[in-house]
């Protein structure tokens, strides 16, 4: 509503504008004088104005408080608490598998896929089994239980201990410390899949490619399950995290797979219906001991000079008989090509 | 970008220095429901870890501030919308300033109650603004609305508190507080 003053040129007019901004003294010297100059002639509106500067001020002692001042330690200690050497947690858990290929001049570089990598991830998943899983199902092994310690911060939400152990920043790496620029980034398909890359180069004019692509396949992982003196377990790896379920034995291997996959989807950002109960490859009932291997590791062919490769096992079509382990190696190229 | 340790130090000591004025605006808009500190811890942990995202533009008051009322909007609103102020709560989390005269207390005990009956939102931008001192670009940024809506919903959230105020002073026989009363 715009208020037009009698007699007054009107770029000068007053409006509610004015008068709101008068009340929270946003005004200037000159308008001030304007808007005061208005109220003098119009006393219903001043009335209605220094009401809502008393109402200002009464909100503002009521809020006034003292005690404000002291800051309680429990949120001091918020700021206090040791930086992580991580990156921040954003939103759902994703995993990275970083290809690196060095394009111009000679040589080439694999960042995955080593030997070591592959059983240092099998021992991870061993480890995990023996400390926890395994030893929160008495008497599955002779190991005594052992408690999570658990910090005071942590123990209202233990999920924010895992979100901020696993969960990745998604930005493009600072690889200035090895001289290199990054130029471009754009998303690749090729078939099925689709990749992140980012271009970099540096000041000789060589140029290396990062390629990424979560680890959520489209197939579901393979889920270990075993059964021994009255316990069940089903356990699987994806993405950053290994998981484990255990159960008593009415928890069989379908019952085990079907929730294992309700626990993929709500992890993953799986557009589609959840994928088919896969087979399960059945593990037989040994004892567990730390020197042995539960799974034995994927072998890892040696890498080929010029192209970088990965292995990306499968579980075999439906219709296999259960109890048959599958795993299909394929060949895939750094851009995802099968060869 | 990643943070240096210098400029997470400095970014924490900045931190630090608005955690009463935290304090306070969680006071207002919680308003007696629930525990400030709970909705302030909240808001220093998200504020650490979107600290990278704070341009460094203007103070780190406007934007701490849109950190938590984003913080209220997501998870502290609906409960403080749906819970009824007990007096257990008002004892545990007085608004009233406890060096108010009886007089003034009364009156901004008026204000206040008159304030419970209007729309959150109006009443959200007009605590920014009276009591926060923020101007209406910063309340917009805040509160993530063009500057033209806050000005509506200022003048609105005025409008419906002087009715309240009116109204309550018309039925209120036995507190004739005059409306403007010089401070004690």
């Amino acid at each position: 509503m715009t208020i037009t003053n009698d007699n007054v040129q009107p770029f000068e007019t007053i409006d509610e504008r004015d008068l709101h901004a008068y009340i929270d003294g946003l005004l200037d010297a000159h308008r001030t004088r304007k808007v005061e100059d208005y109220l003098n002639r119009h006393p219903e509106k001043a009335a209605e104005i220094q009401d809502y500067m008393e109402y200002n001020r009464l909100l503002r002692k009521a809020f006034d408080r003292d005690d404000n001042a002291h800051v309680p330690q429990r949120l001091l200690s918020v700021l206090h608490r040791p930086v992580r050497n991580i990156w921040p947690a954003v939103g759902k858990v994703a995993a990275i598998i970083a290809l690196c290929a060095l394009s111009a001049g000679g040589g080439w570089m694999g960042a995955y896929s080593t030997n070591a990598a592959i059983s240092k991830e099998d021992g991870i998943v061993r480890n995990f089994l023996h400390q926890v899983a395994l030893n929160t199902a008495p008497p599955f092994d002779t190991m005594p239980v052992e408690t999570l310690e658990v910090s005071t911060e942590t123990q209202t939400d233990p999920l924010n201990w895992l979100t901020q152990k696993v969960a990745l920043e998604m930005q493009a790496p600072n690889l200035a410390q090895a001289g290199y620029t990054l130029e471009g980034r754009r998303l690749v398909t090729r078939g099925q899949q689709e990749f992140v890359e980012l271009a970099y180069t540096n000041s000789s004019g060589d140029d290396i490619k990062l390629y990424m692509k979560t680890r959520w396949e489209k197939d579901a992982p393979t889920v270990g399950f075993a059964q021994k003196e009255g316990r069940s377990i089903a356990y699987w790896q994806e993405g950053p995290l290994v998981y484990a379920l255990t159960g008593s034995q009415a928890l069989d291997q379908q019952r085990a797979a079907q929730i294992a996959d309700l626990v993929r989807a709500a992890m993953t950002d799986v557009p589609d219906k959840p994928p088919q109960v896969q087979n399960v490859q059945i593990m037989q009932p040994q004892s567990v001991s730390p020197l042995q291997p539960v799974q034995q590791p994927v072998q890892q062919p040696q890498t080929q000079y010029g192209t970088p490769s990965v292995i990306v096992p499968q579980v075999a079509p439906q219709g296999t008989a259960q109890g048959t382990p599958q795993m299909t190696p394929q060949k895939m190229n750094a851009v995802g090509e099968q060869y | 970008m990643k943070q240096s340790q210098h400029e997470r130090r400095e970014i924490n000591w900045m931190i630090a220095r608005e955690i009463p004025a935290l304090r306070r605006y969680a006071q207002t808009l919680l308003r007696g429901r629930g525990d400030k500190d709970d909705l302030v811890q909240d808001t220093l942990e998200r504020a650490i870890k979107k600290s990278h995202t704070w341009r460094r533009e203007g103070s780190i008051r406007s934007w701490l501030y849109r950190v938590q009322y984003t913080v209220f909007l997501n998870r502290y609103r609906k409960q403080a919308n749906l819970k009824e102020v007990t007096a257990k709560d008002m004892n545990e989390n007085p608004v009233m300033s406890v060096k108010a005269t009886q007089g003034a207390e009364l009156e901004c005990q008026r204000v206040l109650k008159a304030l419970e009956n209007l729309k959150p939102r109006h009443s959200e931008v007009l605590l920014l603004i009276a009591v926060e001192g923020f101007s209406y670009d910063q309340a917009a940024q805040i509160m993530d609305v063009p500057v033209g809506t806050v000005r509506s919903r200022l003048a609105r959230a005025r409008e419906d508190l002087r009715a309240e105020m009116q109204h309550t002073a018309l039925h209120d026989k036995d507190t004739q507080t005059p409306l403007r009363t010089t401070s004690s």
